[in-house]
């Protein structure tokens, strides 16, 4: 079994009397692109023409196994059975793709980044990653994006040794800043934020609870 | 399996082919999927497309052409909404349904390796 498919979450779905398990890896995506001259990284599967549920299926299909043409991909698009196809492929889709960014916070006006497209994908993963075309092929935008998300946390590390140094030799300077400055504020790809999230009674208390008690001291 | 439609004293036979249907969005310039899963919402153009590619044509010697999509809007008035709606989904409920076929199998991610299910289905592949 390929290892997209050990790595996506199982989909199946049944249709010309077999179950065929949808992962869609770059291979099917050019296909798909192939087929109907839209950028597939980009595709809008909640609005879903009919020419590009065919494109859809028939590169599905083509990704688990099967031989058949897009004209037999369009066959099995039935009256009753379409809606049930549909889901099975937006369900396979959704396995392949990343999860979507958390927006960003209300102060922040920058919105999230476009998805990237086909070419910017296989760009990033040849100069980025150094993979080889049939291992970019072969992955999932998903599996592309956890490599990228690895590939963060290594560039923060690096940075992180640095901003801590910078850091300090700032704070520790002649005319250093008053309010000493944060080891983050020299870094490209800074930590995100962890939202501090509401304020309980417990919480209070679990801040106090590591201050030094101090002793009543009885003055007669 | 077709249905017959009469029009502007014309006979057409419609059949259900989303071969057809996918093949003629671009000439209707509308998402005929959007028309197919909801016909009781079509907008004029969907209506037309959706006529345009389920007549069929007879084969006959010297061979019969294909009305175009501007013929076929042209056979088309307020009149004859209604029953060309209902010639379509009976053309679309005459089609036999697809053999005995379980509903799509969503299996839940499970907690350890994302491949692995209950029934360990997930570590068979669903090629061929």
């Amino acid at each position: 079994m390929p290892l997209a498919h050990r790595l996506t979450r199982p989909i199946f779905l049944p249709a010309a009397g077999r179950k065929w398990r949808i992962v869609f890896t770059h291979r099917a995506l050019l296909a798909i692109e192939e087929l109907t001259g839209l950028d597939a990284m980009r595709v809008n599967l909640t609005h879903l023409s009919a020419r590009l549920l065919r494109a859809v299926l028939f590169a599905a299909l083509r990704e688990a196994g099967s031989e058949a043409s897009v004209a037999d991909a369009g066959a099995m698009l039935r009256p009753g059975a379409v809606e049930r196809i549909r889901h099975a492929l937006i369900a396979g889709w959704i396995a392949s793709f990343p999860d979507p960014e958390p927006h960003a916070s209300s102060d922040d006006d920058d919105s999230p980044p476009p998805p990237l497209s086909t070419i910017d994908a296989w760009a990033k993963a040849r100069y980025d990653f150094r993979l080889s075309d049939e291992e970019w092929l072969s992955m999932t935008p998903r599996m592309l994006h956890a490599i990228a998300l690895r590939d963060l946390e290594r560039m923060r590390q690096s940075e992180m040794m640095l901003a801590v140094l910078c850091a300090h030799t700032v704070n520790s300077s002649f005319r250093a800043p008053r309010t000493p400055t944060q080891a983050a504020a020299y870094m490209l790809h800074p930590y995100p934020v962890k939202d501090a999230g509401p304020v309980f009674g417990e919480t209070i208390m679990s801040v106090f609870a590591d201050a030094p008690k101090r002793r009543t001291v009885n003055r007669i | 399996m077709t249905s017959n439609l009469t029009l502007a004293g014309r006979t057409f036979a419609l059949a259900y082919d989303f071969n057809l249907i996918a093949e003629a969005e671009e000439e209707a310039g509308c998402n005929l999927l959007e028309a197919l899963v909801n016909l009781n919402d079509l907008t004029a153009m969907q209506l037309r497309g959706l006529l345009f590619a389920a007549i069929v044509v007879p084969v006959t010697d010297p061979p019969t052409p294909h009305p175009s999509i501007l013929e076929v809007g042209a056979l088309m008035d307020v009149d004859t909404i209604g029953p060309i709606t209902k010639a379509l989904a009976i053309a679309y409920n005459l089609v036999p349904p697809e053999p005995a076929a379980p509903c799509p199998v969503l299996v839940p991610e499970p907690q350890g390796h994302p491949s692995a299910t209950a029934d360990g289905e997930g570590l068979v592949s669903g090629g061929k």
